[in-house]
């Protein structure tokens, strides 16, 4: 896909910029496993200093949810690229993830209701009535 | 988009003869998985029967989630074993697993039978209750036969989701709904965690097989770096895994750093399902762990592993939890928290089993699972004995607990009998226990089993578990204290139901069988292995 | 390397000009009056100006080589503070933005030229340089008109600079090399900086369109990999789903548009902020740096057990997986769904239609 739409795009690009493009034959080594990587280490740390500094219940969700994409997005890169790895089995790793965190998310977020229902609030520091 | 080509392509591909050995190999582990498909059948049943069935009569549902559990249980079909494992490399058909499998299925009994003589769920439908309460074994039986990454995230999962809701099972709850909450959002990222590191194993190993854990493997062909870097940061990113992994299964069995929950959640949480807490989501997370560590290599041959300590790792972290359990208890004057702060040391003990894995002697499968029998035993016990007097005083407070001895002599015989099984006196179960652990950690040493150089760190290991035991006899006696030597005011007798009576006396039966019958026990779980 | 030695320049001057700066202070004032200025420029977010600077001076001086750093963690650092600088523009009032407008653009090019210069972009020199200046410019001059501090003729005149920048970006842009490696620095861009943006709203509605965003940029990296299927789950399960559900979240429990109340107390945020960046750090190093095990160029083209190509869809092969090797966890899954289905309605039902049933709801709990 990418492949038909960048040729296209580079057609183009040729008749509108002048066509010196001094890199053009060294760009071939591109994007690869370590970008991916760095991309959700990056991620992992913004989700896990959300889940710290935040105290919002919805906001430690949200959180929650870039540590579990951060992971998503490490199955499919490794699937990939690393060696001895059926690109498949990452792919199917991440879907059950994405499901099991639609799941976690629901039932997090039906307890928060609840508990809103009888104080009024979804901070997790008003829940205080237990010591700790 | 649609492009019929490509399905023809693929369609040519399709390897019949392939796909029939397949098939017969996912028909061989369906018959050897009967027990969890009858347990998924008893969960449906549970659900619908509550749709159809009067509210005053909900509460017998007890009766049909325990029928549930003897049928899956004699359901067996665990005859045999393939190197193949079960439904291609997802679940392990070993003796581990199948230990495991009828220790939560037996385990299930006394949470069922708790939650029917608690009256916390008194007047509230409780078919979702056994229902999630089923799905809950089913979820840690997966965790201890569990091979793949996938399997094993997915079980913990089913686990955890179905205590968070029997956590909050009591709605209008304040309390509950608060631990619900807290439990909740800190389970899911310890899960969330766990979920990183396991994607970064599957990119050291290549697969996301457990069996493959040891062969983490780098190019070493980089121009750059030396050997040096290369192994060091080899070495340093698979202990980032595993330390990631182990946070995910450490909140499960509440050590350290995971522990923080456990107080609060157990004080909120209706009181069968602290118990429930304390036994089984604990015995689930132990068993995963077992296995995730009996996979890792043990000659220290492997790359990048060489230089991970983790048994030191291990060791440390037994002694802390352990120590911090037992100090934070003395302080309780909560029965619920100070059970809590307990399971905490407890589960300092047992990961004594992790360092003794590959022991010749008594391994450490063998200690653990014994211990987690033993432990079964004495802290259903104990809750029992707190729920059936929660149900009439409404209370947990230790103070309340003052003159009980004289007011329901039953049930404080036995929990004297619970409390000293949970010191590890003699002759109770508590004792075989520890004796089971400490042996095999005092073997270990003397036989260096994991290199010349740990024996040193296992006997500091056994003499700290000691001095903790020691440490503990304190709060436990406290509580007999409390009973037989404190008066108080209140002296009418207290009305405790037939089952009720029936239950703490069986469980302190079982107490002292552990003790006289250890011998029989162990030799049940000798050759408890993985495959 | 004109252009490079005058960004070595800039970025001294920098340095020497807040030296200077606070060395007077210090000296006219005592050190507290030093302690205040520097706190006052780090709050202002002068440090993501600093940092960017410090490491063009440090691989202008040819440091890199020297200590052996020559690719992987230190590069991927310089992206971050790239990413973040645009939200402290965003964050910060309109004076300061000129401000560091024109210190943080050198440093920002200074940090691309690097990774032009190793082809880590795969754009050519010129262009890609151009193209950063392009998308800082069009920020900030979208920061300055959105903040209300441009009108009128200013404004006219921003909006035909970013009008022109824009197409010259364009220009540049369709005339990038390597399509996929454009499409990874966007889409990296898209996802990482919206994170910051979750970490850095203070309203829970923008934090959920954040989220959004970055979910999609998720979403759009799986389609890079090959990943159609999944890429299109992401969409429909994340955002059609759980983005959703956020939203209802937070409408049924809070009044939308109010800021939350303060975060905890400093002292156990600044101790967990410091291990959160360092535990970002380590990850970052580990995967930026690591040795990691790849495949052979031939075979990652390939995708799929039947060597499907990468372009071509992978449902077939999905669909295949889940009913053989991974019959079991499809099953489980679906066991894990029914609890958390009974489970979340369980817990969430309104008073009205489950208390009837429920005699003794609220009573029912600890005494």
């Amino acid at each position: 896909m990418s492949g038909s739409f960048g040729t296209c795009f580079n057609t183009l690009g040729g008749l509108l910029a002048q066509a010196s493009t001094p890199a053009a034959e060294a760009a071939s080594s591109g994007v690869g496993l370590q970008h991916y990587l760095v991309i959700s280490a990056l991620v992992f740390g913004l989700g896990l200093l959300i889940i710290i500094t935040r105290r919002s219940t919805i906001a430690v969700l949200m959180g929650i949810e870039l540590l579990l994409n951060s992971a998503g997005l490490n199955f499919v890169a490794f699937a990939k690229y690393s060696a001895g790895t059926d690109p498949l089995d990452g792919q199917i790793v991440t879907l059950f993830v994405i499901v099991i965190a639609a799941a976690e998310a629901a039932l997090a977020l039906a307890i928060a209701l609840n508990i809103f229902n009888s104080i009024n609030s979804v901070e997790l520091d008003d829940a205080h009535s237990l010591k700790g | 988009m649609f492009d019929s080509g490509l399905l023809a392509s693929a369609a040519e591909n399709f390897n019949a003869k392939e796909f029939g050995v397949m098939f017969e190999h996912i028909l061989y582990s369906v018959s050897a998985f009967t027990s969890e498909l009858v347990l998924v059948a008893f969960v449906l049943g549970t659900l619908l029967l509550d749709l159809v069935l009067p509210l005053r009569v909900s509460k017998h549902l007890a009766w049909f989630a325990l029928l549930g559990c003897l049928a899956a249980s004699f359901s067996g079909g665990h005859g045999g074993h393939s190197e193949e494992g079960l439904f291609l490399h997802m679940l392990a058909n070993d003796s581990f697993a199948a230990f495991f499998k009828q220790f939560f299925l037996f385990g299930a009994i006394p949470v069922i039978l708790l939650s029917y003589v608690s009256e916390q769920f008194d007047g509230r439908r409780m078919g979702e209750y056994y229902g999630v309460l089923l799905a809950a074994i089913l979820g840690a039986i997966l965790m201890a036969s569990a091979t793949h990454f996938l399997m094993l995230f997915m079980a913990l999962e089913l686990l955890s989701i179905a205590s968070y809701i029997l956590v909050g099972y009591i709605r209008r709850d304040r309390r509950g709904a608060e631990a619900a909450l807290k439990y909740v959002i800190y389970g899911s990222v310890a899960a969330a965690i766990m979920a990183y590191g396991l994607s970064l194993f599957y990119g050291l190993t290549g697969s996301a097989q457990l069996a493959d854990l040891a062969n983490v493997t780098f190019s070493s062909d980089h121009a750059v770096w030396s050997d040096w870097t290369l192994k060091t940061r080899a070495a340093l990113t698979t202990l980032v895994a595993l330390v990631m992994v182990f946070m995910g299964v450490a909140y499960k069995m509440s050590t350290l750093p995971m522990h923080f929950w456990a107080p609060d959640v157990y004080d909120g949480a209706p009181t069968p399902v602290t118990a429930f807490l304390s036994v089984i989501s604990k015995a689930a997370g132990f068993a995963l762990t077992l296995r995730f560590l009996a996979a890792l290599p043990v000659e220290n041959l492997a790359p990048a592993w060489e230089t991970i300590p983790w048994i030191e790792m291990m060791i440390i972290l037994s002694i802390v939890t352990m120590t911090f359990g037992n100090l934070s208890a003395l302080w309780q004057t909560n029965l619920k928290r100070m059970l809590a702060y307990s399971s905490i040391a407890h589960a300092g003990y047992m990961m004594m089993a992790f360092v003794i894995l590959h022991s010749t002697g008594v391994t450490g499968a063998q200690a653990l699972g014994f211990y987690l029998l033993t432990y079964l035993a004495m802290n259903f016990g104990a809750f029992a004995v707190v729920i059936l007097i929660e149900n009439r005083l409404g209370s947990v407070d230790l103070a309340d607990y003052q003159g009980m001895g004289r007011r329901a002599p039953l049930l404080c015989a036995c929990m004297v009998v619970f409390l000293f099984s949970l010191i590890g006196v003699p002759p109770t179960a508590g004792f075989a226990g520890k004796w089971y652990l400490f042996l095999g950690v005092i073997d270990a040493a003397q036989n260096n089993a994991h290199g010349a150089g740990l024996s040193t760190w296992y006997y500091v290991l056994v003499f700290s578990a000691a001095v903790n035991t020691g440490i503990s006899a304190y709060y436990y006696l406290n509580v007999a204290k409390e009973m037989y030597l404190v008066d108080s005011e209140q002296k009418e007798s207290l009305a405790v139901s037939t089952l009720g009576k029936v239950l703490v006396a069986g469980l302190a039966a079982l107490t002292f069988y552990l003790f006289f019958g250890a011998d029989g026990v162990l030799q049940n779980t000798q050759d408890m292995v993985f495959h | 390397m004109i252009f490079h030695d005058l960004l070595a320049l800039s970025s001294a001057l920098l340095l020497l000009y807040l030296g200077t700066r606070l060395v007077r202070v210090a000296r006219e004032g005592g050190p507290e009056a030093a302690l205040e200025l520097f706190t006052h420029a780090m709050r202002q977010g002068l440090w993501l100006a600093i940092i960017p600077a410090l490491c063009e001076l440090y691989i202008y001086l040819g440091l890199e080589s020297r200590i052996g750093l020559e690719s992987g963690p230190l590069r991927m650092l310089l992206i971050s503070a790239f990413v973040m600088l645009p939200v402290v523009l965003i964050m910060r009032t309109a004076s300061w933005i000129a401000f560091e407008t024109i210190l943080g653009a050198a440093a920002v090019v200074g940090v691309l030229r690097e990774f032009m210069a190793s082809d880590g972009f795969g754009l050519s020199l010129s262009d890609s340089r151009y193209l950063a200046l392009v998308v800082f410019a069009t920020i900030a001059a979208s920061t300055l008109v959105v903040r209300g501090a441009v009108t009128g003729w200013g404004r006219t005149g921003l909006g035909v600079l970013a009008g022109l920048a824009t197409v010259g970006g364009a220009v540049s842009f369709f005339s990038v090399t390597d399509f996929e490696a454009a499409c990874f620095y966007i889409t990296a861009a898209i996802a990482v900086g919206s994170g910051v943006l979750i970490l850095v709203s203070d309203k829970i509605v923008h934090m959920a369109f954040w989220l959004l965003a970055s979910l999609a940029g998720f979403a759009s990296f799986y389609l890079l990999l090959g990943a159609d299927f999944l890429g299109f789950t992401q969409v429909l399960v994340y955002i059609g789903g759980i983005l959703i559900l956020f939203l209802f979240g937070v409408m049924l429990t809070q009044r939308v548009d109010v800021p939350l109340k303060a975060t905890s107390s400093l002292r156990v945020l600044i101790p967990g902020i410091v291990i959160g960046v360092l535990i970002t750090g380590l990850l970052v190093f580990l995967a930026g740096g690591n040795n990691w095990s790849e495949k052979a160029a031939k075979d990652i083209a390939q995708i799929g057990p039947n060597a499907v190509k990468a372009a071509e869809p992978t449902a077939f092969g999905l669909g295949e997986a889940f009913m053989s090797t991974y019959i079991l966890p499809f099953e489980v899954v679906s066991v894990l769904l029914l609890v958390a289905m009974v489970g979340a309605t369980y817990i969430a039902r309104g008073k009205s239609e489950g208390d009837s049933a429920d005699g003794a709801d609220g009573e029912g709990g600890v005494a």
